[in-house]
């Protein structure tokens, strides 16, 4: 059980440090990178399936302990799994499309040997036991993923990675904070369903303790894309596709979310926070980035920060389902997580799809592409239904789960909010069909070259696309199922 | 007949002392180098051999410098803390010596160099008796012939910035030991004593009166501010980047890394053992070193935002990483001075080696200094990379890594502190994010892709590389195992 | 079984999409609209129970159930559908791109399928949602900017109006609103004591975002752009039909999810009335004052849907029975108008209302299929309008005080203002004067016969009202 907690982590993380020192050459480093990232994927599921089948016997795994309660260890409950078998499912194809998108880049060893340690400390985020260990891998996380925000390595990739690592900072100091806090004023650093405050101790300090908490949800939120610390997440656009869609639609906000989750839940504990002005401040929060997200993505005409956006404000829904405390919150909030992760990586694969053939990227050059690149347009109108939220499909599911426990309150701030998811949905209506709409209907009049004429992509990336829709529909199809595994993790498993 | 652990610190000090005066009839460079390594590796043995004796037992003992006994004589006091930090210091000279030694054979004159030796033994000889001593003006002795050998440490690249720096440097010193010295002037006069222990307690006598709490006050601001300047203490500060940025790499880390540490463990002992915590927060002084040290902390960090030169970066991160220690000590618990101290050993090995490998990384590309010429560099030589990495992350206080836990004690003890809490979390929370914003794009810079050709791989240096692989490890090894370290500080503390 | 007109019309579709030669995929589209309304017709003899379609995480079930109102409803669309179809072969051959349209055409129908057969508020929701996605297409298939445009209008209207009501959805979840449907109401009553305030506005917010589709005011401005931008087969069945799915929207949340008891006397139930009325007036105002032609009939819609929904608004089975006679009356009339509309566009070439002089002589079925849904439209007895009104208008003074004779008033000015703006049509296309020069330009008999048939429906269910009215009659009652 130590061994498979640690090594999904330490493999990847060994591989791309190996990969950047060895430097082979394509052939050879494909292998390498891909077997290296299906080697940890099938570590991930044994561990999951190992610690279910354990069930309360599954035990934690301590690698490295610093000091009489503070260590780095591991241990994989329910949501931890949850979040796993995300990753591990989404990034062997993410693999496969980087091999084909990263033809025509530059310096690929480092972008693998990032994109490999990048899995590895995502992989160590979900698995975290305690909120130190989460912190170290937080930290991690903003400088394994910064090479890859600026791999281009022009202005705006620099500007984009500057601006990315002192946000990123600046939410890991405010995190620091918490760390303090909880030292003082919890029972331990462990997660611990329900909370670990120490109500001894707590008692007459709530105020703080709850300025505490809020600073903690920023600082966590800025990965997260809160509003107001979202606004690195439009530039981050600019990286390489695979690098946006898997880590800035998937796993580095997801981290973000994920450690709300934890501070909200497992931190805390929702007994302190519920009904208080912190709740009600993390909640409108959440609101206003909602519409925010929305809105922007309606004016933005350039694709992949459309879809940006469209991520800052969907993330929200998830922090929303989370800020409402209830268990049926936490389990929308976590069905969300997966389906969002599913649709948005689709997308944005199939807006780096275009660019990678044609190197159109705004939304006016995709006039009249869908008869040119047939299995690119037709994913991503699959997958923009999905996100719109049309029933049956996934993100229905969660919309409707958040937004009924939004609505189940009872107060006032919960039905703004519930208001505010029918805003955003009315507004993704209108940022997602319009491309559908255009790519059909209009006509293709930009000029073009061989090496730039439309086309859908070669198997490396249709397969990816193909797979992704494919497997979104099946399983908003099994969301009863999904549904009732997260409630169990909402239930405190 | 004393258990001979009791004559290991004296034993160092005369040993410092000693080869001092050898060396400075050696002619040939290689064999002062080699003598100035090994005298750094002996003490270091040695106050390691004295650490492990002193810990289990948790003892401090006092020791007699020739036959006279107490009040008259001179003393030494030795603890776990003190054995710790020379022990530290025995290290840091060393590796700075190593990992600076190609560039000492290139920047100071080969018939200079066995006198370099002389000023680090006499810079270690001056560590070991500020960390040591228990008399006041022995303590001023040894701080004037520190700031002579660092004088001497920071002219020995001798071009044209480096005079002016130096003089500025020696300037400020003096000013600075001045103080010191009108400070032991006017304690002797109101105590009459010099050893500390009796100087302690006639100050509690004195205090019961209830008439000497404005001299006193006095007493204690002139030392404050005698070693702050000796310390970079805000807004003592500025003749640091000049000093530090313009010499030989060898020197920038010994003085970055220990010389600038030894006048703080003077304040922290004259603090604990002289004037007790509580009468420095009685009056205040440590509210006042505690606002000196925050401003150090975030305006160290503003000015190196804005330095294009790699040195001159690192220089004005050490007078943020002295505030850092300056506010754990302006905390006024045991718990801060404790971070404080630990905080002085992080930055100690952290610095020393990144001046070393700033120093190796700008040998690969012709010795230029600015930024954007170490484009690339890293590539070259990558253990040099990796150690700057390192050295920058742990400066920024990225887990793993020592800085880190210095973060965290500094943090977790201001929580005693009820009214410093809030300002201390926010100073070091943006100091993180002030020191990321300028290490950040500096470890981007040297792992780029370089734009110009380099002029291509320096030699190998061995002692380079083994200098940065034990600076790593030690890094690495004080950011994970920390408690241990911490738990002989926080002993060492309460026997001081 | 419940699935088959969903299903046959679904694959009517894909054949449209798949086949390339247009007799065999005229045959097969045909074929599918038949089989359609050969289902519901079954489906209006038979009783089943509701079908589950798929469960969706967080307690939704997807499902179709079988009653008064769902017959009646699905028997209607099928029906019109399936009597367009030969129209629409020969006006698309001529327009271009066949295929896309029958596809959606085919595929449009699927979900307006769905949607009749509805169980609960969710698969209602889906299917709108749904069903406005297919038939944008049919708004866009010119291509040109302004179907664009318009197509783009309709989607941001349709997706507000949808968002209303499922926001409603959201707070009626905890209430059990999301069960299903069943008459006088389906909220768990020991929720909703102390809440009802909140829950009627819940309702008006709903009314108002189904009434979207509808095209009530507010929320209408879309509708008079869209119709007369789609091709004039769509613009029939968006105008006949897909508008009465707001209807049903509103039928069913009112009488099946909240119950009339529940709402009666409020002022949301006042808003509403007046609302409807106020549509009813200015609709019709304004299609007086449009020429072009399309358009006009588009506003013509605005103001007669909505007198089906002053019926629902009523809360008594009066009006009920008057609003659904109402939708089929002005399905059946509607339909008859878009079509010869169209006819005669296509044929002349002339846009505005005023220059159709002598397309009597020159279109003879054309007219007089014109003629007599106009007047079933105008509701001038014996045609079948004139029960629908009657109803409504009586109805409306019955129960409701002040606001049912200011109803009836307007239903009666909007009667003559809607003979103001068709019938001028006619009597210039009968009456030309003096000078002018008849030309023989009849449209073919696949385009003929559809409009004879809905036409003479109009008049012959108006004539023999009974074995209408019996039915519709139980199935109004049997929503209380």
């Amino acid at each position: 059980m130590f061994l498979l907690s640690l090594l999904p982590i330490l493999l990847p993380v060994l591989a791309g440090g190996l990969l950047m020192l060895w430097k082979p050459r394509q052939r050879v480093r494909q292998v390498f990178v891909m077997s290296a990232v299906l080697l940890t994927s099938a570590l991930i599921c044994a561990a999951v399936a190992e610690t279910d089948r354990l069930g309360p016997a599954s035990t934690a795994c301590t690698v490295v302990q610093f000091g009489r309660n503070m260590s780095l260890s591991l241990r994989i409950d329910r949501a931890s799994m949850v979040f796993g078998m995300i990753i591990a499912v989404l990034w062997p194809i993410t693999t496969l499309y980087a091999f084909e998108y990263m033809k025509h880049e530059t310096n690929k060893t480092r972008f693998f040997g990032f994109f490999l340690m990048s899995y590895g400390v995502v992989c160590g985020i979900a698995f975290a036991e305690d909120f130190l260990t989460l912190y170290i891998f937080y930290e991690m996380l903003t400088l394994a993923t910064l090479p890859l925000v600026m791999h281009e390595m022009d202005q705006k990739a620099r500007y984009a990675g500057r601006k990315y690592f002192i946000y990123s900072f600046s939410g890991a100091a405010a995190v620091f904070i918490l760390l303090i806090f909880l030292m003082r004023y919890g029972t331990t650093l462990n997660f611990v369903y329900g909370g670990v405050l120490d109500m001894a101790k707590a008692a007459g300090q709530e105020s703080s303790l709850l300025t505490v908490f809020l600073v903690a949800f920023f600082g966590f939120g800025v990965k997260a894309a809160v509003f107001p610390v979202h606004s690195w997440l439009p530039d981050a656009a600019v990286a390489p596709t695979p690098v946006t869609a898997l880590l800035h639609a998937v796993a580095v906000v997801k981290s973000g979310a994920f450690a709300i989750m934890r501070l909200i839940y497992f931190g805390f504990g929702t007994d302190f926070l519920f009904g208080t002005y912190a709740q009600t401040v993390a909640m409108a929060a959440a609101a206003v980035t909602i519409v925010f997200g929305s809105a922007r993505a309606v004016r933005a005409q350039h694709f992949k920060r459309r879809l940006a956006y469209s991520t800052i404000s969907n993330l929200s829904y998830i922090v929303l389902g989370f800020a409402i405390m209830t268990p049926a919150g936490l389990c929308a909030g976590l069905a969300h997580m997966v389906y969002h992760a599913v649709l948005k990586i689709t997308l944005f694969f199939c807006a780096g799809a275009v660019m990678y053939k044609t190197g159109r990227e705004y939304v006016y050059e995709m006039y009249g592409l869908a008869w040119k690149m047939p299995v690119v347009f037709a994913t991503f109108t699959v997958s923009a239904l999905g996100l719109m939220g049309i029933p049956p499909l996934g993100g229905f599911v969660g919309k409707w789960n958040i937004a009924v426990s939004a609505a189940a309150l009872g107060t006032a701030a919960g039905y703004a909010c519930a208001a505010a998811l029918i805003v955003s949905a009315i507004l993704t209506v209108l940022y997602l069909i319009p491309v559908s709409i255009g790519s059909v209907w209009r006509q293709d009049t930009l000029p073009y070259d061989e090496d730039h004429a439309p086309a859908d992509p070669n198997a490396n990336m249709c397969l990816p696309l193909l797979v992704l829709t494919v497997g979104g529909v099946a399983l908003s199809l099994a969301s009863p199922w999904l549904i009732s595994v997260l409630s169990g993790v909402a239930a405190g498993m | 007949m004393l258990p001979f652990y009791h004559y290991i610190p004296s034993v160092c000090i005369l040993l410092c002392l000693l080869s001092a005066i050898l060396l400075a009839a050696v002619r040939n460079g290689r064999a002062a180098f080699a003598a100035g390594i090994g005298l750094a590796a002996v003490t270091a043995v040695l106050s390691g051999v004295l650490l492990f004796m002193l810990m289990p037992a948790e003892e401090s003992f006092t020791f007699v410098m020739g036959h006279f006994p107490a009040p008259f004589g001179n003393e030494l006091k030795a603890g776990p803390l003190q054995a710790l930090l020379t022990m530290c210091f025995s290290l840091v000279v060393g590796l700075s010596l190593l990992g600076g030694w190609a560039d000492l054979k290139h920047d100071v004159q080969p018939d200079k160099l066995s006198l370099y030796f002389v000023m680090t033994s006499l810079t270690l000889a001056a560590l070991y008796v500020l960390t040591y001593t228990n008399d006041m003006f022995t303590g001023y002795v040894f701080i004037e012939i520190s700031t002579l050998s660092a004088c001497a440490l920071v002219m020995a690249k001798d071009r044209g910035p480096t005079l002016v720096a130096t003089l500025r440097y020696l300037f400020l010193s003096l000013l600075g030991s001045g103080l010191f010295l009108i400070g032991v002037v006017l304690l002797y006069s109101v105590t009459g004593h010099l050893l500390m222990k009796q100087v302690g307690q006639q100050i509690i006598v004195l205090r019961s009166t209830g008439r000497f709490g404005l001299q006193l006050a006095f007493i204690i601001g002139l030392f404050t501010a005698g070693l702050g300047v000796k310390s970079a203490m805000f807004p003592f500060h500025r003749w640091l980047p000049d000093a530090h940025s313009s010499t030989t790499t060898a020197s920038s880390a010994i003085l970055s890394g220990t010389v600038i540490k030894g006048t703080v463990i003077l304040l922290i002992i004259l603090f604990c053992r002289v004037f007790t915590l509580g009468m420095v927060n009685a009056l205040h002084i440590d509210d006042v070193v505690f606002a000196l040290g925050i401003m150090g902390m975030i305006f160290g960090s503003i000015s190196a935002i804005r330095e294009r030169q790699s040195k001159r970066m690192l220089a004005w991160s050490s007078i943020a990483q002295m505030g850092y220690i300056f506010t754990g000590i302006g905390l006024g618990t045991r718990a801060g001075i404790a971070a404080a101290c630990f905080h002085i050993l992080v930055h100690a090995t952290s610095k020393s080696m990144l001046f070393c490998c700033v120093g190796r990384l700008s040998a690969v590309n012709g010795h230029r200094k600015m930024l954007k010429e170490m484009q690339g560099t890293a590539r070259h030589d990558i253990l040099a990379g990796i150690g700057f990495t390192l050295g920058a992350l742990s400066m920024i206080g990225i887990p793993l890594l020592a800085g880190f836990a210095s973060k965290l004690y500094l943090a977790t003890s201001t929580m005693d502190s009820a009214s410093k809490t809030a300002a201390t979390l926010f100073a070091l929370a943006l100091s993180t994010v002030l020191n990321a914003l300028y290490y950040i794009p500096a470890i981007v810079t040297v792992w780029a892709y370089p734009e110009d050709a380099l002029i291509g791989r320096a030699p190998r240096d061995s002692a380079f590389t083994v200098s940065a692989a034990v600076s790593i490890a030690v890094v690495i090894l004080l950011g994970v195992a920390y408690a241990p370290v911490m738990h002989i500080i926080e002993v060492g503390l309460s026997l001081l | 079984m419940l699935l088959l007109p969903l299903i046959f019309s679904a694959a009517g579709g894909a054949c449209a999409f798949l086949i390339p030669k247009e007799r065999p995929r005229n045959a097969c589209v045909m074929g599918a609209l038949i089989l359609t309304f050969l289902s519901a017709a079954a489906l209006c003899a038979a009783d089943l129970p509701p079908l589950r379609l798929l469960s969706i995480g967080g307690g939704i079930e997807l499902t179709l159930f079988l009653d008064g109102v769902a017959r009646f409803f699905a028997l209607l669309v099928s029906g019109v559908w399936m009597v367009v179809g030969p129209y629409a072969f020969p006006y698309i051959r001529h327009e271009g791109r066949p295929r896309r349209f029958f596809g959606f055409y085919m595929l449009t129908l699927a979900s307006l399928m769905g949607l009749c057969l509805s169980g609960n508020a969710v698969t209602f929701y889906m299917f709108y949602e749904l069903m406005t996605l297919l038939s944008i297409p049919l708004v866009l298939h010119s291509g040109a900017e302004t179907a664009i445009y318009a197509s783009l209008k309709y989607l941001g209207y349709s997706v507000l109006g949808a968002s209303m009501a499922l926001f409603g959805l959201f707070i009626l979840a905890s209430y059990g609103g999301a069960a299903g449907f069943a008459p006088g109401g389906i909220l768990d009553a020991s929720r909703t004591a102390g809440h009802e305030e909140m829950l009627v506005r819940v309702w008006l917010l709903m009314s108002l975002g189904f009434g979207c589709k509808a095209g009530m005011v507010p929320l209408q401005a879309w509708l008079p752009t869209a119709h007369p931008a789609a091709p004039s087969p769509a613009s029939a069945v968006l105008s006949g039909l897909i508008t009465k799915a707001g209807v049903l929207g509103i039928l069913r949340v009112t009488y099946f999810v909240f119950g009339p008891e529940m709402l009666r006397g409020t002022s949301a139930q006042h808003i509403l009335l007046g609302l409807a009325l106020l549509t009813v007036l200015t609709g019709s105002m304004l299609a007086y004052k449009e020429r072009p032609f399309k358009r006009r009939l588009a506003f013509s819609t605005v103001s007669q849907v909505s007198y089906a929904l002053f019926g629902l608004f009523l809360l008594t089975p009066g009006g009920v029975l008057g609003a659904l006679l109402q939708v089929f009356f002005h399905a059946v009339a509607k339909n008859v108008l878009f079509l010869a509309a169209g006819a005669m566009i296509f044929r002349t070439g002339r846009v505005n209302a005023e220059d159709y002089q002598g397309i009597g002589r020159e279109m003879p079925v054309t007219t007089w299929c014109f003629a007599i849904s106009a007047l079933s439209l105008i509701g001038i007895p014996p045609t079948g309008g004139y029960f629908s009104k009657w109803y409504l208008a009586t109805s409306a003074m019955e129960s409701c005080g002040a606001l049912g004779m200011l109803g009836a008033a307007i239903l009666l000015l909007s009667a003559l203002l809607t003979a103001g703006y068709l019938l001028p049509v006619v009597a210039r296309g009968f009456f030309p004067g003096r000078d002018y020069v008849p030309r023989k330009q009849e449209v073919g008999p696949a385009m003929c016969a559809p409009m004879v048939i809905l036409a003479a429906a109009a008049a012959l269910c108006g004539l023999i009202s009974g074995p209408l009215a019996g039915p519709v009659a139980a199935i109004a009652a049997s929503v209380f």
